[in-house]
């Protein structure tokens, strides 16, 4: 399968604090790669690394070519005073969406995740789940390859949370690369493999479902155990 | 790039029409600071004193007479005593005590005349200085002076106290509404991580930067309007050159504060640092102008901090225009030091911006 | 006592485990002081003058007179009148003095015209007063006795920046005290902590009091170094009384912190509670305490007004106990003004909180 991103032994410390360490991770196109740890894990600052917002201290990591990245941060990153459809309309325009596309893409994303009632109203007025929506649909809005999205179901209901998933996996049957950040252990079945991080390295990885058998039925027993 | 900058100039316009908090400091910055302040200056140096006359003769008394119809005096007090009119100078009520001296006339028909004595309260050391130089006016017959040496007032021909502060406020309020405005915005967008998103999205930064800046430089130009309607309508104030060079220098001296003011946003850590930042700085910015007082009236080492100040240039700029009616080229050094100051600003910001962490 | 001590210690460590806000609140105040200190002088430093000499050599004496006077700084010399106007743009001139044969043939006196720069008016009379003595000495020559002595009180060397300095405490006060306390107010509000305190049964007033602590603390160290300060760089010592002195600027201290709390009880964001410390607190209290223009010159009005700010109650009784070394009894109007404002300032901002808490 085509790999679209590839980390090899990436690290970042932040003064004597080591917020990754040696992390190495190959993530193949239409593949969903969850990230699970505690808070202060490394979750966050491994997807900023990828995304260019921070600089690994050492290590690389590479990208297919042409590969184009969509980013769902923990706070949304919408622009809390314009509405859903200036949202859309913004972002389109910077991703520099030729007009006929980011309609067809603006428009898939509103009927799927029935957004029409709250187009005309400002993002900071939004209800948490429907800010989520959103935000997933903005990162996608472009045809991104590889989406990295952090924590996405965060203070999300059950119900919520559902359909984000249900999207992530529409996402990830069109070839999308995903690779998505949580704490959420049940949301681990939702991923093709995962990754549980603690205190910035890979304590483990693989599917699912494997693990889960590893850890004796339950994958908390991965983060019980001391030591990798 | 035309799509994304008409985006992004589209999104600054929403999110600041959309911020009540951007109209209030637009209103109350010609309200408060133009239209109220210069109202506080009075005529200066109306001196308050208060007369001892030890002599009560009457040449003491033709002295006294001088001081009691002179304009520039405010009615004296009397006082049989130098302790009395102390009294009066402790509860803060007269600034200077005029002693005549007992045997005053006597003396002064013998050609050995004793002398007055002035007694300044030094505590308030304007009122003091020209208090005592009015009296010095007043009382010294100025025999030689008169008809040889003839003041002619330029610039300023009825003595109105506002106009230069009234010049000053506006550029303080231009000022303000650059630096906050700005700093503000780029505060929000740190604080909601709406930057982050914005550099996924692949945009140049000197774009987006760019066009943040331009608006904000047009708003700033509607402030200078504001200022400029209170300025007429309150105190008729006038410009002596032209209404385009005012809105030309305005214009320029503008980026290196907007750049400032996004470049303070940038190296804060939090909004908190960000605003105590920007609180400092406006202070330093004002205090170092020319604002509150002229480059004459500064001492030493000040004068070279002052001649690197924007807000130095922005007033000095404006002064130029509505005051002097200076050609704008008299300028020429400060619009290259503008321009090479936004430049800085500007790349070191991209930087910053970048580097979210 | 414990719950007023944690809330005091958990604002002291905020401050000083932010390095930058710290910085900003215990060493920039110092470095504002000292540099402001020395830049602002409501009074004329030095007065560059122009002359235009149409006289020939009898004005020799005059110019070189004015070459020797202590405020005149720079001379440009220029050819004729015309060049006047251009010489105040392009050298910057504060005053342009013409020297031309009196009417009357050779031995008439000398005729003078001063043109002077008003668009400051503060400095129009110092530029006349020291133009005029220095040719009235000329042409009277040395030794010339007036026919009075001046003698300053308090200030017998007329020092500069007795005029300015209890601006620049005023300034330091009001910005540390009023502004970046409210905003430290204000943030309870914003990041939803005041939500939290307000489940603790600390109450209200002890919440307050605990943040008032710390920063009325740095305000005290502000004013200590500021008298030390202001005695070794300027020469300004207290004349007064110490105690009166160092108690008197932390009441105004105070003063200023309540003023801070009423502003970020009551505002909702951090860019409100700047906008009104700003316009309605700061440059109030610049304009009309009397540090740029003297309050007895104001018009009636705006001496009403002006006797409300707090800033101005500060300056003057400063000036009566640092400079004149008045006591309690003479400065007791500015003391109960600012005690009586600071007590309305807590009732109100108490009102606010308790609101506030007792909603969230």
């Amino acid at each position: 399968m085509d790999r679209i991103l590839t980390i090899s032994s990436l690290s970042k410390n932040f003064g004597s604090l080591v917020a990754v360490r040696d992390f190495s991770l190959i993530l193949e196109k239409g593949e969903v790669i969850g990230i699970f740890g505690a808070n202060g894990a490394g979750k966050t600052t491994l997807i900023r690394m990828i995304i260019g917002l921070t600089k690994p201290t050492s290590g690389e990591f590479t990208i297919a070519t042409g590969c184009r990245i969509g980013y769902m941060s923990q706070s949304f990153s919408l622009v809390g005073t314009l509405t859903v459809m200036e949202n859309f309309e913004f972002y389109g325009a910077l991703y520099n969406l030729p007009q006929q596309e980011f309609i067809h893409q603006r428009d898939r994303f509103i009927n799927h995740f029935k957004m029409e009632e709250y187009l005309n109203v400002r993002t900071d007025r939004l209800p948490a789940g429907r800010k989520q929506l959103l935000a997933f649909s903005i990162s996608r809005l472009h045809s991104p390859t590889l989406l990295l999205l952090d924590e996405p179901t965060s203070g999300l209901d059950l119900l919520n949370r559902k359909r984000l998933w249900e999207a992530v996996r529409d996402a990830a049957n069109e070839g999308i690369a995903i690779l998505v950040s949580t704490h959420y252990l049940d949301e681990a079945f939702n991923c093709d493999n995962i990754v549980m991080m603690e205190r910035g390295a890979i304590k483990a990885y693989g599917n699912p479902i494997n693990l889960a058998a590893k850890a004796g039925g339950d994958l908390i027993n991965l983060f019980l155990e001391e030591g990798r | 790039m035309m799509k994304r900058f008409h985006s992004i100039f589209k999104h600054e316009v929403l999110s600041f029409v959309r911020a009540p908090l951007m109209y209030i400091l637009m209103i109350l910055c010609p309200i408060v600071v133009v239209g109220f302040i210069p109202r506080t200056l009075g005529n200066i140096n109306k001196v308050r004193c208060a007369i001892v006359d030890m002599d009560r003769s009457s040449s003491s008394r033709e002295i006294t007479q001088i001081i009691s119809s002179a304009k520039d005096c405010l009615p004296p007090a009397w006082c049989s005593s130098v302790e009395e009119a102390m009294g009066l100078m402790e509860h803060n009520s007269i600034a200077m005590i005029i002693v005549i001296p007992e045997g005053y006339e006597r003396d002064l028909e013998l050609g050995s005349p004793q002398k007055m004595t002035f007694l300044v309260d030094g505590a308030r050391v304007l009122e003091a200085d020209l208090s005592a130089s009015q009296m010095i006016s007043l009382l010294s017959g100025d025999d030689v002076s008169k008809g040889i040496i003839s003041h002619h007032r330029l610039y300023n021909d009825e003595d109105h106290a506002e106009e230069f502060y009234l010049v000053s406020l506006i550029s303080m309020s231009l000022m303000l509404v650059a630096i906050f405005l700005i700093g503000l915005s780029v505060i929000g967008e740190k604080k909601n991580n709406t930057l982050s998103q914005i550099i996924v999205t692949g945009v140049d930064m000197r774009l987006y930067l760019g066009v943040k800046v331009l608006f904000y430089s047009l708003v700033v130009i509607i402030e200078l309007f504001l200022c400029l309607a209170v300025g007429y309508i309150v105190y008729d104030m006038t410009i002596a050159s032209s209404l385009g060079q005012l809105i030309l220098v305005t214009y320029i001296f503008t980026f290196p504060l907007l750049f400032i003011g996004v470049f303070i946003a940038s190296i804060a850590r939090n909004d908190v640092q960000a605003i105590h930042m920007m609180i400092f700085l406006i202070i330093f910015l004002v205090m170092l102008s020319s604002m509150i007082a002229p480059l004459a009236n500064m001492s030493g080492i000040s004068h070279y901090f002052c001649r690197i100040n924007p807000a130095y240039w922005l007033t000095k700029g404006i002064r130029a225009v509505i005051i002097y009616g200076f050609p704008l080229r008299t300028m020429l050094p400060e619009f290259v030091a503008g321009i090479l100051l936004s430049v800085i600003f500007f790349f070191s910001s991209i930087r910053l911006l970048k580097r979210i962490s | 006592m414990r719950g007023i001590w944690t809330v005091a210690r958990k604002e002291l460590s905020h401050i000083l485990r932010d390095k930058v806000s710290g910085l900003i609140l215990l060493a920039l105040p110092a470095l504002f002081f000292i540099s402001i200190g020395f830049a602002i002088s409501i009074d004329i430093q030095r007065i560059d003058l122009a002359i235009i000499n149409t006289a020939g050599p009898r004005a020799n004496e005059v110019v070189n007179h004015l070459y020797n006077t202590e405020k005149v700084g720079k001379i440009v010399m220029l050819d004729s009148p015309s060049e006047v106007e251009k010489s105040f743009i392009r050298d910057g001139v504060s005053a342009a003095l013409v020297i031309s044969e009196g009417i009357g043939g050779y031995n008439a006196p000398l005729k003078f015209d001063l043109f002077i720069d008003c668009s400051f008016s503060a400095n129009v009379v110092a530029i006349k007063n020291h133009i005029n003595s220095a040719i009235k000495s000329s042409i009277i020559g040395p030794g010339s006795d007036p026919p009075f002595t001046i003698r300053y009180l308090y200030n017998a060397d007329l020092n500069r920046r007795m005029a300015t300095i209890p601006g620049v405490i005023m300034i330091i006060l009001i910005v540390v005290s009023t502004m970046i306390f409210s905003i430290s107010i204000n943030k309870e509000k914003v990041h939803g902590t005041s939500r939290l305190l307000s489940l603790t049964p600390l109450g209200p007033i002890r919440i307050v009091i605990g943040k008032t602590i710390p920063y009325f603390l740095i305000s005290l160290i502000h004013i200590s170094y500021l008298i030390f300060l202001g005695q070794s760089i300027f020469g300004l010592g207290i004349n007064g009384s110490f105690l009166l002195y160092f108690l008197f600027c932390a009441l105004f201290s105070f003063n200023s912190m309540m003023l801070g709390l009423l502003v970020g009880s009551y505002c909702k964001t951090y860019e409100a509670a700047l906008i009104i410390c700003w316009f309605f607190i700061f440059v109030p209290n610049v304009f009309l305490s009397g540090f740029v223009m003297p309050v007895n010159n104001m018009p009636e009005a705006m001496q009403t007004i002006s006797r409300l700010v707090n800033g101005y109650h500060f300056i003057e009784g400063y000036r009566g106990i640092a400079y004149k070394g008045t006591g309690l009894s003479e400065n007791l109007p500015f003391i109960l003004y600012l005690s009586i404002q600071s007590l309305v300032f807590l009732i109100l901002a108490l009102l606010g909180f308790s609101r506030r808490y007792s909603k969230s």
